[in-house]
């Protein structure tokens, strides 16, 4: 388990270093002040939903 | 006199619609006509192929049982999994659409980081049961999962960026 952590880990700082280079690759910055509240919100919502159904696909494998 | 001149005609117009044919670059390429654009000429396509490529993914799930009973069967249903997949690359293409003032680069941004994590295109599984009883088998396409799991980092990743979460 701690073992599987570990590669999480890995893999979440690798997903970091890729999103950074790219962005920075194409000398572009995200713009928070762009998106408004309610937007933000519902982004929210999505990326909770997405989460849940990968979550359950993960749980399905694991199985 | 005249006969032959008039002939001339008709003899050059066919002529020129062949060139211009060969010109096109639906022809078939030929190696022996030196007036045949050749595939790899024009660059752009060449590059629009392989990115529109990599963004393919083929599932085939093969299920055969022939003269067998109490068979249990599990699979993991792969068109779900890659709808949840095309979803999150939905997710992502719309939060840095909103977010990257420059359509042009966002769309850059999009397709490299959607292209860069895809590690597998191609799946196939064959499964043939014959003769058998009481037989078990579950049957995973952990390639997709993961493509949906390393997805899913990179919208989060871009969200935590925005202060969304």
């Amino acid at each position: 388990m701690a073992k599987y952590d570990e590669i999480n880990q890995a893999s979440k700082k690798l997903i970091d270093m890729l999103v950074d280079s790219t962005l920075r690759k194409h000398d572009v910055k995200l713009e928070a002040d762009k998106i408004d509240q309610d937007t933000k919100e519902e982004l929210r919502e999505l990326v909770q939903e997405l989460q849940k159904s990968v979550q359950a696909l993960t749980e399905k494998q694991k199985d | 006199m005249r006969r032959p001149v008039s002939n001339r005609g008709p003899v050059k117009v066919i002529n020129r619609q062949h060139s211009n044919n060969a010109r096109s670059p639906k022809r078939k390429w030929n190696a022996l006509d030196p007036s045949c654009c050749h595939p790899f000429a024009d660059q752009d396509r060449t590059q629009r192929a392989s990115q529109q490529e990599k963004s393919i993914q083929h599932s085939h799930e093969t299920i055969v049982i022939k003269d067998s009973c109490d068979i249990e069967v599990s699979t993991t249903e792969i068109q779900a999994v890659v709808n949840l997949q095309v979803a999150i690359q939905a997710a992502i293409a719309l939060v840095i659409s909103i977010s990257i003032a420059d359509d042009d680069k966002a769309e850059l941004v999009t397709q490299e980081l959607t292209t860069s994590i895809k590690s597998s295109q191609f799946n196939r599984q064959d499964l043939y049961i014959e003769n058998s009883r009481n037989v078990n088998v579950t049957t995973q396409d952990t390639d997709i999962a993961i493509n949906a799991q390393l997805l899913l980092l990179v919208l989060i990743a871009i969200l935590f960026r925005l202060d969304i979460l």
